[in-house]
Formats: C-alpha cells, sequence, structure tokens
C-alpha cells in the first residue's frame, strides 16, 4: 500500500559524501541500539504506521512542525514570518493552525524560545558523517559505532548506503535498525554494508499486524528468512517490542516464542531483546499535533515481562529486556 | 524483568544488613547519641586554662604549651564495643572550641555562647568550666597582629562588588604527614626536635627563632607521645571493674594498642589505625576539623595490612570492621575531611590494593556518605571504577575522581618532581597537595572572572550602579571585533588579579602572627629541619590555589556577543548593553535573551566553536596565574573550581550576555550552566576535554548529573567507558551525581534548567522529548528503587 518511493533517488554516480537525505536527529551517547557506545541517525519517513510509535515524528516524509506552548512566550515572532497564517496571536496567546501550515520551516528558525522545532531537515551523508565522527574515541573505547534508525532506513536506500559505505570506509561498526519492510533489493543492498541489523518483530499474525502498523509482514518476514540464510550477511539482534493490550495477548506471545525458536540457533542471530512499552512519546504526539491512539496505556509491569522471559527460556530460547 | 544487580541486593538489604552487631552499634552512636555531639567543650577551657600559665610568653610558645595541655588533660572517653578510641573535636570550626578567636569583650556574644552551652548534654562541671574561659578571655582579648594595619581601600571596593574575595590564609586544608607517626612514633619525631635544637647555635640571629620554635613545637611531640598512654590507664581500669572476661579481654587488648601508640611505630594493622586516629584527634584540637584530611591512607596503611594479613594476624572482615569503625569515628553530617584512593605509585604504576577496595567497601556497608576520592588514572583497574560507581549510584556524589592524567602534569609544570606530584592528595572538597610536605593554601581567593566580564563591556563599570570598579578598558560600542572584548576582559581579570594576590600574599605574611600551625607543622617536612613553622615558609612546598569562578559563562558570552554583535550584527552593541542593564526586562529582551538561550551554541555540547572560548578563558587564567609568586617563593595554581561560591559571585554579577538573568547563579566550576548541556554524557565529555586541566594544578572541578537509569546494568559498562575515556583524555576531576526525586521535583517546577536530564531508551530519540511528568516518572521509577 506504501510503496516507499525515495523522494530523493540519486545518481549512483555522485560520491557517497554528497548523497543527501532527511533526518530528524542524530543522537550521540546511545546506549541501546547496538554494542557499546553508538551514535544514533534518525531518518525520516516510515513506510509503517504502528499504534504505539514512539517516533511520531519520525512516520512522514516531509517535515513535521513540533510546537510546545509550555515554551511559548507569546512574543509573535512567528506571526511575522509566516506567510501562510499558521500563526496568530489570540488575547495574548499564542495558537498555532496547523492546518494552514505548509511545513515550510520558516517560523521554527525564528521562534527564539525553542517552542517552535523542525523535525526533518535534509543534509549529506558527509555532514552526518562528521558528526558521527567526533564521538569516535568512545566507539573505539566500547566497540560502538553508527546506528541507523528513524523512521525507515531503507526508506531512504541510497543515504542509508552512503551512511554505512562511510561509516564502514572510517572503520566504524555499523548497524541499521529497521521494520524490515522494503523491497528485497533495496533491503539486501543496504543491510549487506552492516555489520548487524536490529530486525524489528512486531506481531506474526498477518491480520493483526495489517491492524496494528497498516502494513502486511509477508515481506518482513521473507526479509528476514533471507538475511539469516546469508552466510556473509550480517549479524542480527531481533527486537520485540512488547505494548501492553495491542501485540501482548497470550496467543501473540506464544506465536512470537514459536517463531523465535525456530530461528533460534542460526548462526546470523546473535539476540533477542523485548522492549517494554514506554510512555515517552506521549509528549511528541501533542508535539507534533499527531493522534495518540494508545493514550492511557500502562507499561507493562517487570513482572509479565520477566513472565515472558521465562516463557522464552523454557524454549530454550534466552531474551533479554532491552 | 532483569535479574536483580548484586548491588540492588544489597539496596535492599539496606544499611548492610550484615553489619557486625558492634558496628551495629557504633553506629548507632553515631546517629543517635547526642552527649558525643557536643564532647568539643574541653578544649575551650583547657586552652584557657594552659593560657592563665603562661601569661606574658611569647604567643607562638604561649599556643604550643595550650595544645600540649589539651592533649594531656582532654577528657578520656571510652564507650563499650569501640574499636578506635578517642573522640573528635566535633564541632566544625571555630566555635566554642577557639574561644581565643571569639570576641568575648562584646556581651551579646558572651550570652549567646552561654547559652549555647548551657544548652549542651555535657555535665554541669564542665560548663561552669566554659563559662570561667569565656570570663578569661573577655579579660585578656587575644590581641590578633596584623600585618598590615588596614585592608587598602581599594581591596575593600572590589570585594564589596564581588570580583574577587578570600584570605590567603593557610589554616585548614592541609595533610599532615601522618604516615610518619604510623612507622615510627611520636618519639622518632621529638628525637628529631631534640637533635635540632642539640645542633642550634643560639649566638646566631636566625638560630635564635628556631631555639623558640623548636622548644614550642617539642612540648607538642612530648604530649603527644602520652597520649595513648592515658587510654591505656584508662582501658586497663575498665578492664579490672568488668565482669564480663570477654569485653575484660577486650579492654586489655586495646590498652596494649594504646601503649604503643602513637609514641612508637606501630606494628599491626590495628595499631596503625589508632595511631591515625591519635594523630587526626590533635589535628582538631590545634585547628578544627576544617578540612584537614588523610591522604593516601589505602597507600600507607598498606604495609601493615599487608603483614598482618601475611602473618595471619587479622583476616579480611576484621580488617573491614576496623574500617567500618573508622569510617564511623570519622562521620560528620557535613564532613570534608577527605582522603584519597587509588592512583600510581611514585614511579607510574598502579597503585590500587586491597585496602582501595576495602575503604569502598566500609563506605558502602556503613552507608553514611562521607569524603571520599579515588584517584584514577589510564591503568586504573576497571574493577576499581565499578566500585566506585557501586557507591555513586546509591547517591551523595561520593566518590570523587581525580584524574593522575591531569593533575600529576599540572604539578610537575610547577616544579614539583614527578615522584612527588604522584603522591598528591585531595584536601577537603576539591584541593590538591603533597601530603606531609606542603603549605598549600587551598582557596586562597577566588576570582569572579564573570565580573571582570562584566566590567569589560562597560568601561570597568558596574552595569546596574555604574561605579566605577576597573580599569577603563571601554565599553562594547567602542569595540570593532570580539577579540577587542577578548583583550578587555584579559585587562580586568588580570588588574584584579594583582590586587586579589596581593590579598593572598598579605593573608600569607600576616599567618605566623595571627595563628602559627606548630602542630602540623612537626609532622610536614621540612619545618623541623629549618626550625620553622609551615605557615612561616618551614613547609618543603608551599604555594597557593586560586579560584576562577564563571569561566563557563565568560566562554558561553564572549561566544554569544561575537555571534550576536559582531557576525550576524543583528544586535547593537548599545542594544545588548541595555538589555544587560536592564537584566532583559522587556518584550523585545527578553525575546533577545530567548534566543541567545536556545538558539546559540552552549559551553558543554561538544561544540568546538563555543568551548574554544571556556577553553581560551580557562587556559589565560592558568598562565596568568602562573605569573605571580607566594612570599615564599612559591607559586600560584590555577583552580578550576568553584565549591559553592558560584552563588555569591552569581549574586555579585549582573546579566550577562549568554542568558543569565542577574543575580542568578554562575556555573558550577567548570561545569556547563546549568540545563544548557542537552547533548548526552559524551558531548559534555567533549567539552569538558577541552579545557586545560593539565595546566591546573589546583585541580579543575565537574560535576555530572546523570539520571539513575544510566547507571543500570545494561547501561553502566557504557558510561564506565565514556569515564574510561574522559580519564584517557585528561579531564581533570569528576563527579557524578545521581538524580534523586528530590531533583526530579525542582524540574517539574523549572524544566528548563534541568533539560540536560537526559535518558535513552533503544530506538528513541530525545530531541523533542519534554522533561513532563511522564519522563519524570520514568526515571523517578528507578529512583525511588535506589532510595529504598
Ligand atoms: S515565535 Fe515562538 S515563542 Fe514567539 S509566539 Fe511564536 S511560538 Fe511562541
Ligand atoms: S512551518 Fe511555515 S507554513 Fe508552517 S507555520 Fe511555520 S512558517 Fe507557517
Amino acid at each position: 500500500m506504501h510503496s516507499p518511493e525515495h523522494p530523493h533517488k540519486s545518481d549512483s554516480q555522485i560520491p557517497s559524501t554528497a548523497v543527501k537525505g532527511r533526518i530528524f536527529d542524530v543522537q550521540t551517547f546511545s546506549i541501546h541500539d547496538g554494542p557499546g557506545i553508538r551514535t544514533t541517525v534518525f531518518l525520516k519517513g516510515c513506510p509503517l504506521r504502528c499504534v504505539w510509535c514512539h517516533n511520531p515524528e519520525s512516520m512522514e516524509t516531509e517535515p513535521d512542525v513540533g510546537f510546545i506552548p509550555a515554551k511559548c512566550i507569546a512574543c509573535g515572532q512567528c506571526t511575522l514570518v509566516c506567510t501562510h497564517e499558521g500563526h496568530a496571536i489570540v488575547d495574548g496567546r499564542h495558537v498555532f493552525q496547523r492546518g494552514l501550515c505548509v511545513r515550510c520551516g520558516s517560523c521554527t528558525t525564528e521562534c527564539p524560545t525553542g517552542a517552535l522545532e523542525l523535525a526533518g531537515k535534509e543534509v549529506t551523508a558527509a555532514w552526518v558523517m562528521s558528526e558521527v565522527e567526533k564521538d569516535r574515541m568512545f566507539y573505539e573505547r566500547s566497540g560502538g559505532g553508527i546506528t541507523l534508525s528513524g523512521g525507515e532506513p531503507l526508506m531512504q536506500p541510497e543515504f542509508s548506503a552512503a551512511l554505512l559505505r562511510l561509516a564502514r570506509d572510517s572503520r566504524l561498526h555499523t548497524a541499521v535498525d529497521t521494520s524490515g519492510y522494503a523491497g528485497h533489493t533495496v533491503f539486501d543492498r543496504v543491510t549487506a554494508l552492516a555489520d548487524l541489523v536490529l530486525f524489528d518483530i512486531k506481531m506474526i499474525d498477518e491480520r493483526a499486524h495489517r491492524r496494528l502498523t497498516g502494513v502486511s509482514n509477508r515481506r518482513i518476514l521473507r526479509n528476514l528468512q533471507r538475511l539469516l540464510r546469508d552466510e556473509n550477511g550480517p549479524k542480527v539482534w531481533l527486537r520485540l517490542p512488547v505494548i501492553p493490550g495491542q501485540n501482548d495477548s497470550p496467543d501473540a506471545i506464544q506465536n512470537l516464542i514459536d517463531f523465535c525458536a525456530s530461528l533460534w540457533g542460526n548462526p546470523r542471530l546473535e539476540a533477542i531483546h523485548l522492549m517494554p512499552y514506554h510512555r515517552l512519546a506521549e509528549s511528541k504526539y501533542q508535539e507534533f499535533g499527531k493522534r495518540y491512539l494508545i493514550n492511557g496505556t500502562h507499561p507493562p509491569a517487570d513482572e509479565d515481562i520477566s513472565a515472558i522471559i521465562r516463557r522464552f527460556s523454557e524454549r530454550g530460547v534466552p531474551v533479554t529486556r532491552s | 524483568m532483569p535479574t536483580l544487580g548484586r548491588d540492588e541486593e544489597v539496596i535492599q538489604g539496606a544499611y548492610g544488613i550484615d553489619l557486625s552487631p558492634r558496628v551495629e552499634r557504633l553506629r548507632d552512636y553515631v546517629l543517635n547519641d547526642a552527649t558525643w555531639a557536643d564532647h568539643y567543650a574541653p578544649r575551650a577551657w583547657l586552652v584557657a586554662e594552659s593560657m592563665k600559665q603562661t601569661e606574658g610568653q611569647p604567643p607562638l610558645f604561649r599556643q604550643a604549651a595550650a595544645l600540649a595541655h589539651v592533649i594531656r588533660n582532654y577528657p578520656v572517653t571510652i564507650r563499650e564495643g569501640e574499636l578506635i578510641l578517642g573522640y573528635q573535636q566535633h564541632e566544625s570550626f571555630r566555635g566554642i572550641g577557639w574561644l581565643e578567636f571569639d570576641n568575648l569583650t562584646n556581651g551579646e556574644r558572651r550570652e549567646a555562647l552561654r547559652n549555647h552551652v548551657q544548652n549542651l548534654s555535657i555535665p554541669d562541671e564542665w560548663k561552669q568550666k566554659v563559662f570561667d574561659a569565656i570570663d578569661y578571655w573577655r579579660e585578656h582579648p587575644r590581641v590578633i597582629p596584623h600585618f598590615w594595619p588596614q585592608t587598602p581601600d581599594y581591596i575593600s571596593r572590589d570585594t564589596r562588588a564581588g570580583v574577587y574575595f578570600g584570605g590567603g590564609g593557610s589554616e585548614g586544608h592541609t595533610v599532615p604527614g601522618y604516615e610518619r607517626v604510623l612507622r615510627h612514633g611520636f618519639h622518632a619525631i621529638l628525637e628529631q626536635i631534640d637533635g635540632e635544637i642539640a645542633r642550634l647555635q643560639p649566638w646566631k640571629p636566625d638560630d635564635q627563632k628556631r631555639k623558640l620554635w623548636l622548644h614550642s613545637v617539642r612540648l607538642i611531640a612530648a604530649a603527644a607521645c602520652e597520649l595513648g598512654m592515658r587510654y591505656a590507664e584508662e582501658l586497663r581500669a575498665l578492664a579490672t571493674r568488668e565482669s564480663d572476661p570477654l569485653q575484660a579481654e577486650e579492654y586489655r587488648r586495646l590498652a596494649d594498642i594504646c601503649e604503643r601508640v602513637p609514641a612508637r611505630g606501630a606494628r599491626t594493622f590495628h595499631e596503625a589505625v589508632q595511631s591515625l586516629w591519635f594523630c587526626h584527634l590533635i589535628m582538631g584540637w590545634e585547628d578544627g576539623i576544617n578540612a584537614n584530611s588523610f591522604g593516601r591512607y589505602d597507600q600507607y596503611l598498606y604495609p601493615f595490612y599487608a603483614a598482618d594479613r601475611e602473618e595471619g594476624r587479622i583476616t579480611e572482615d576484621e580488617a573491614l570492621e576496623l574500617l567500618e569503625a573508622f569510617h564511623l569515628a570519622l562521620y560528620k553530617s557535613y564532613d570534608v575531611q577527605q582522603a584519597t584512593i587509588g592512583g600510581q605509585n611514585p614511579d607510574g604504576t598502579d597503585a590500587t590494593n586491597e585496602l582501595t577496595y576495602l575503604f569502598l567497601e566500609a563506605m558502602w556497608r556503613v552507608n553514611l556518605i562521607r569524603c571520599l576520592s579515588v584517584r584514577v588514572h589510564r591503568g586504573t583497574p576497571r574493577r576499581l571504577l565499578e566500585s566506585a560507581f557501586r557507591l555513586i549510584r546509591r547517591g551523595g556524589g561520593v566518590p570523587f575522581f581525580f584524574n593522575d592524567e591531569a593533575i600529576v602534569p599540572a604539578l610537575v609544570e610547577k616544579g614539583i618532581p614527578v615522584e612527588d606530584a604522584r603522591q598528591y592528595a585531595i584536601i577537603g572538597c576539591v584541593e590538591v597537595t603533597i601530603p606531609g610536605k606542603t603549605n598549600p593554601h587551598a582557596v586562597s581567593h577566588m576570582m569572579n572572572v564573570a565580573k571582570c566580564l562584566e566590567l569589560a563591556m562597560n568601561d570597568g563599570k558596574d552595569l546596574a550602579t555604574g561605579e566605577q570598579i576597573g580599569p577603563q578598558t571601554g565599553t562594547l560600542a567602542d569595540m570593532p571585533d570580539i577579540e577587542a572584548l577578548w583583550n578587555a576582559y584579559k585587562l580586568q581579570l588580570e588588574h584584579f588579579a594583582r590586587h586579589a594576590v596581593e590579598l593572598s600574599n598579605q593573608g600569607d605574611l600576616a599567618q605566623p602572627f595571627r595563628f602559627p600551625l606548630p602542630y602540623t607543622s612537626i609532622l610536614t617536612d621540612d619545618c623541623i629541619a629549618r626550625g620553622k613553622d609551615m605557615t612561616d615558609g618551614g613547609a618543603h612546598y608551599h604555594y597557593h590555589s586560586t579560584c576562577a569562578i564563571g569561566l563557563p559563562n565568560v566562554g558561553d558570552s564572549l561566544y554569544a556577543v561575537d555571534q550576536l554583535v559582531f557576525k550576524e550584527k543583528s544586535v547593537s552593541p548599545d542594544e545588548l548593553l541595555e538589555a544587560l542593564k536592564a537584566n532583559w526586562e522587556g518584550e523585545e529582551r527578553e525575546k533577545l535573551r530567548q534566543k541567545v538561550i536556545h538558539r546559540l551554541a552552549k559551553y558543554g555540547n561538544g561544540n568546538g566553536d563555543v568551548d574554544r572560548w571556556v577553553e581560551r578563558a580557562a587556559h589565560h587564567y592558568c598562565d596568568h596565574m602562573a605569573t605571580y609568586t607566594t612570599p615564599h617563593g612559591g607559586s600560584f595554581h590555577a583552580h578550576l573550581f568553584s565549591f559553592v561560591w558560584h552563588l555569591d559571585c552569581g549574586r555579585a554579577t549582573n546579566a550577562t550576555p549568554d542568558g543569565r538573568k542577574a543575580h542568578d547563579p554562575l556555573a558550577y566550576s567548570v561545569s556547563p550552566q546549568q540545563g544548557r548541556d542537552v547533548e548526552g554524557l559524551t558531548a559534555l565529555m567533549r567539552s569538558l576535554m577541552t579545557l586545560p586541566h593539565e595546566h591546573a594544578a589546583g585541580s579543575s572541578s565537574a560535576i555530572i548529573e546523570i539520571a539513575p537509569k544510566l547507571l543500570d546494568e545494561v547501561s553502566l559498562d557504557k558510561v564506565l567507558d565514556v569515564v574510561q575515556t574522559a580519564i584517557d583524555k585528561g579531564v581533570g576531576q569528576m563527579q557524578f551525581n545521581v538524580i534523586d526525586s528530590a531533583t526530579l521535583r525542582r524540574a517539574q517546577e523549572n524544566p528548563e534548567a534541568y533539560s540536560h536530564i537526559a535518558v535513552r531508551v533503544s530506538g528513541f530519540s530525545m530531541r523533542f522529548c519534554l522533561l513532563d511528568k511522564t519522563m519524570q516518572d520514568h526515571i523517578i521509577a528507578r529512583t525511588k528503587h535506589e532510595e529504598m
């Protein structure tokens, strides 16, 4: 349904450094996105629409305008620059009329307080690498490197491939955090450049997957199978989000366990992580004017997570909490 | 659920559930026995008693005689179960313990003191003695001679304006050479003094002076030789009265120890620890608690421990219990009696030993926060960092880390031979000394560099009052570029540095008249050989360390001015000055301030363009202080440390171009201004790495606030990798404060000031995430757990 059409399809002649892509964050000291200390590059755009997505600002390819009322001092600066009447000061209070906004970003660079922020800027691979290089000493000490996350890195294959190539050339450990949802050519081409793939498995049941993420998981599972078959391919860590009330029914968990048990033992598969739901994304949904469909969900209790871990281990599959 | 880490199991067993009954009891004494807390009273009357007898004698002699009298007569108190005997002067500094410094000709003050004494839980007969002492000092007020009759006007004006302050004195803040007493006893010191006396040639004028000094300090050494004996006698008396044979046996065993030390060299670990404690008690009687510190006790106690273990005289558990008892004897609710563990040997190899770990373990088990510093270097075992972080996780910010990779070269740069430099130890909070050899004049004066920048922008005039305080170096409007402001800043700082050095040197020269330190001196090389007090040039090393306060604000401000006024030209110099004078008040000015805070780079985020300014300011300070000399030929060591004075200096400083409002606190030491470092731990470290730690012989200091989540079993390893990288790259000093629920409550009220609080979750981008209730719950969930 969503065909991941890359907006900046680039000529393969241009050097990796010059390839451009759209990102919304470069986060240093990322310590749960692969081995060691890493810098995670968050690429913008995702073909999935998981109801629990914790990076709502990542979903769309277009830039997103975030607005934090608590930081706004109603100075009116934004009203002066917006040519689409996106902002108004009414009775001394600022009103953001998101419906009128065309996401040009002008107001976000003018807002003095940081109440308006733009998620999604176009950058070159060289620029990203210069940011990533700053923490080299920490990667070297810890065995870390760069992780591409998002969003879905595979939605910007040229850019992802360029980043991975550059990182490899400068001897950084490379990881790609993916939903696995991509055409197999793209999938193979990008993952082949990574040392590690962090592969999300959200649900096994196809209909439920479609309902909760907007896409079928057939492609995803097929890509995973292929990835694990490739003897020279990257290492794989499976990551299983646990979202109370969404994908944690006994059946769903049982399916996951069966599925993982069938894979465990594969030499490429290094680890399986449970990723319990957390509520940190709530404020981001408000900020970006998106509806948080699972508002009010509580993180799973520690006991519930340990119970799941126990069930996995009874099947001989060691699973840890991320 | 992740399996509980080892540490958590211990936390849940709060207060070390497996403490021995003895240690439980000692812990209870410390926390709940009020009589102990008031035990500082006797010094008051003992000094007065002695003074009555020595009237007409030279002041130094009288002071030494008074201390000897205290040592000989301080009441001996022994409670059942104690392993380390003797009570420390408990009052922190100069209260009734130091009546000679009080203004007792003032009736109100006398009344206040009397009331204070009346409420102490001490025997009535003691109270009467203190009252008599108060009367004595009323009738015989101590005349304190000043080296210079008056502080010059310009210094009074500068300090009133809050540009610098301090006194240059050297009471407190030392690490005496206790090691020598542990090895050889006070008898050896007495013999050395007698040897020097025998060699005197009193017809020589210098030797006249030495003679007085040597005869005075001799009184102290001789009294110190008898201190243990008084305890031994009391213990033997207790043993005779004791019906429980085991307890009686213990008393006799302790009596044997006190008979030996501190008069003679210790033969066992227990004797060594008791000897150390006696040495330190006397220190408190001379000079108060006052940041007099222990130095590298894991090093100098180790030979005694190793020999006992070798001979099978002690088990590890027994040693641990002893250290726990020692820890408890030392405990104060506010404590600056620092101790140092770990680090390098004089030859540069790693010095960590079993005692290093045992000290950490004792602190962990007793579970009362006290000052402790771990020296680290490239070769520090990972295990030591892990043990240290186990304590850090519990909160309280201890232990601190001091990096040999920075401090040793800084000391060497000051002319201290590398073998001695590698023996450095920490005093008080964050001050550096070479133990047993130094008069370090720690925190000799404090320079408010942010105020210097304020004056540099405004022709030497205070921004709020317009008072001319500094030299006329022009206003921002006259300056063609940022270099002009930088030069004006340097001129201001150097002008005030001269005055501040004058203040320090004046204090230094006055010290031997004001309050010599005869006891500290006999434990400090080369005082006895030179026959001179450490306050009078007797010490082998003497230097002053002086603090620069507000460096991060200066750097952020210079960068902001450069961007706004000179590069973007979006703000005119006058507009900026007016905004600062108006404390950013007014709509447009607030907008500008918000822009400065949110849109301009800040120190602490690994951004080289702005970090460079902090580095430049810090470097300039270190270099500039190196141009001055102390009265005894020492140097001034830059100390990039603010203690709590960044609050005072902040109060004295008007609005600054970094977006800070008038009177708000300045940055702590070399930490970023609160809330301005938002890029995470590695970025912060990169900023810290740019600073000239290896030129700051007084040490730098940085508090790093860290969410408890980052110290859980999964993340700790990575934090340790960051710390080790920082050590490799020469970051001088680091303190990790684990964010607790109280901090988070404050954060709820003022989220902006806490935007540096970060968590990391797999695949989650923090950038647009607010420090809101949800996030606080996320952090606090863990914090509560830790605080159980
Ligand atoms: S510019 Fe920013 S602070 Fe000013 S009114 Fe607009 S959103 Fe609010
Ligand atoms: S992003 Fe552009 S269109 Fe949208 S509110 Fe801001 S200025 Fe207006």
